[in-house]
């Protein structure tokens, strides 16, 4: 029953927030060409090096494509539905907008989620997805069932995994000012997962896998299908997801609890 | 007499800016930490590259990392907090343009005396970061000369010139779209790519780098970049500084005009 409730409610939201976004048809599209055009150039990179060279450090270019694709899907999901979680910090502690939110009837986190949709998000998502096909197809690996559905739930838990942390930094905003450039610099770890985690330094592999676990969203489940080993860690997955958002989740409850309004 | 005075004006819009980005440094900084940790990246993805090869497109490694430093540090001279659209793109919206048309200050001046008050700011971490660098990665160089220091010198100023003339013409778009946002890293991608900030030339196809060799962007970080590396001879880089100079004043005189041109739609929207 409940779940239903959100259910309605969260469709009433996105049909308004998608209306909202294509009334500004010009800065829709700019917005998406512009992730679009990001994610091509850090491909044009990739690509120009291995012109070069067939493989580096036993890698090959549409290997390394297959963990680009698959790294920025998630980070295109979580920017499409759960952007709102950067507003926290300013629009919703510091301005205290928070205040409305705690006067409704629903899960305050989950109104706030609700209430952004960033249509830039699909840059990333169709630029990521049409690029893991195509390395799926030139490596001639197969598109079983099975191999979709891992591929569903390691995408579905890499976005749970960046808003995880989002929403972590997000809740320092309740006993720091300026949060939002710290949750900038963390978010911007992210981009260590585009690429193979074997090129790092031993100690930015160890920070990516078990501290700030980026690591999660791309190279350990990309490898699995990619059939290049660590098996465990690829299929540790969901539960790092799990427990990555229940940490977060705990600690954004307690920062709730200790909040006090800017408002008098 | 009167240039001095002139001058001046212009100078206390610098002196504001620095005094602005020393106020905001957290942001500040974040930017270039931000920039730091995509240096990273790249420099991984070229230490495990030449660990494959010694020479790629006639770049040793230390040619590369050189070249990675240096370009990397040229481009965020110019950073996010910089952007002169952004500051354009705002005007516009809240329509603060206006206090600035009656200003008895040119606007393209006035804008580019703002930006190079916070790009000094720039300018001054960006050295420390290099020197901390030059300490721990021993390949990477330093120029050749004196000579090729102080053609680089000009050459970075004209590039930075040319990019201050794009990017105020991308600014004035922000008068058709709400959202500078988009607008933004749509053109950062464009100039990343044909500036040589992403990769050298070198490593592009044929059919692009004739493109890319005749375009205006190679003058913001490749052309400086090159001459830093000294892969360029004394009159090839003289030749080069010629082009960069060439495309400064020709984008500088778009600006001006494009502005005009803008301006008279402020005017027809106005009351």
């Amino acid at each position: 029953m409940v779940v239903r409730k959100y259910f309605k409610i969260y469709l009433r939201f996105l049909s308004r927030n998608i209306q909202s976004s294509m009334e500004y048809k010009v800065d829709f599209l700019l917005g998406i060409l512009a992730n679009l055009f990001q994610s091509i150039l850090g491909l044009i990179f990739i690509w120009a090096i291995f012109n070069r060279i067939p493989t580096i450090k036993g890698w090959n270019f549409h290997e390394v494509a297959f963990v680009y694709g698959f790294a920025i899907i998630p980070s295109g999901i979580s920017e499409l539905f759960l952007n709102n979680v950067w507003l926290i910090p300013t629009v919703y502690v510091n301005q205290g907008n928070l205040d409305r939110i705690l006067t409704k009837p629903l899960n305050p986190l989950f109104h706030i989620i609700a209430d952004g949709f960033e249509p830039h998000g699909f840059g990333f998502i169709i630029f990521g997805a049409s690029l893991c096909v195509y390395s799926t197809l030139k490596l001639g690996l197969s598109f079983s069932f099975l191999n979709i559905l891992y591929f569903m739930v390691m995408i579905t838990s890499g976005t749970i995994i960046y808003f995880s942390i989002n929403l972590f930094m997000a809740t320092l905003s309740f006993w720091l000012m300026d949060i939002v450039s710290s949750m900038v610099l963390v978010h911007h770890l992210s981009e260590f997962a585009k690429y193979p985690l074997i090129i790092y330094h031993k100690a930015v592999q160890i920070i990516l896998t078990w501290v700030i676990p980026y690591a999660f969203t791309s190279f350990f489940p990309a490898i699995f299908l990619l059939k290049k080993g660590a098996l465990m860690l690829s299929f540790l997955t969901p539960a790092v997801a799990i427990s990555v958002f229940l940490i977060a989740y705990s600690f954004w409850n307690f920062g709730l609890k200790r909040y006090q309004s800017s408002g008098s | 007499m009167v240039l001095k005075s002139k001058i001046k004006k212009y100078l206390a819009l610098s002196k504001i800016n620095i005094q602005r980005a020393l106020t905001y440094r957290i942001s500040f900084l974040t930017s270039l930490l931000a920039a730091l940790i995509q240096l990273f990246v790249m420099f991984y993805i070229w230490k495990a590259a030449f660990s494959e090869k010694i020479t790629l497109a006639g770049f040793t490694y230390s040619d590369m990392l050189t070249y990675l430093f240096v370009s990397q540090g040229i481009n965020n001279i110019y950073g996010w907090y910089t952007t002169v659209e952004r500051n354009i793109a705002y005007k516009i919206r809240t329509g603060d343009i206006a206090l600035d048309l009656v200003k008895p200050l040119r606007f393209n001046f006035a804008r580019f005396f703002e930006v190079l008050g916070i790009s000094f700011v720039q300018v001054f971490f960006i050295i420390i970061i290099f020197t901390v660098f030059k300490i721990l990665v021993p390949e990477f160089r330093t120029p050749k000369s004196d000579l090729y220091l102080f053609l680089f010198l000009v050459s970075t100023f004209l590039g930075f010139l040319c990019m201050f003339s794009l990017s105020f013409l991308v600014g004035l778009m922000s008068f058709w779209t709400l959202n500078y946002w988009g607008l933004y890293y749509v053109k950062k991608s464009i100039f990343d790519f044909f500036s040589g900030a992403i990769i050298p030339l070198q490593f592009l196809p044929l059919s692009i780098q004739k493109i890319a060799v005749i375009l205006p962007f190679k003058s913001i970080v490749f052309i400086p970049t090159l001459i830093y590396l000294g892969k360029f001879t004394i009159h090839e880089s003289i030749f080069q500084i010629l082009f960069q100079a060439l495309w400064a004043t020709a984008l500088w005189i778009s600006a001006v005009l494009m502005f005009k041109l803008a301006i008279r739609k402020v005017v027809i929207h106005g009351g």
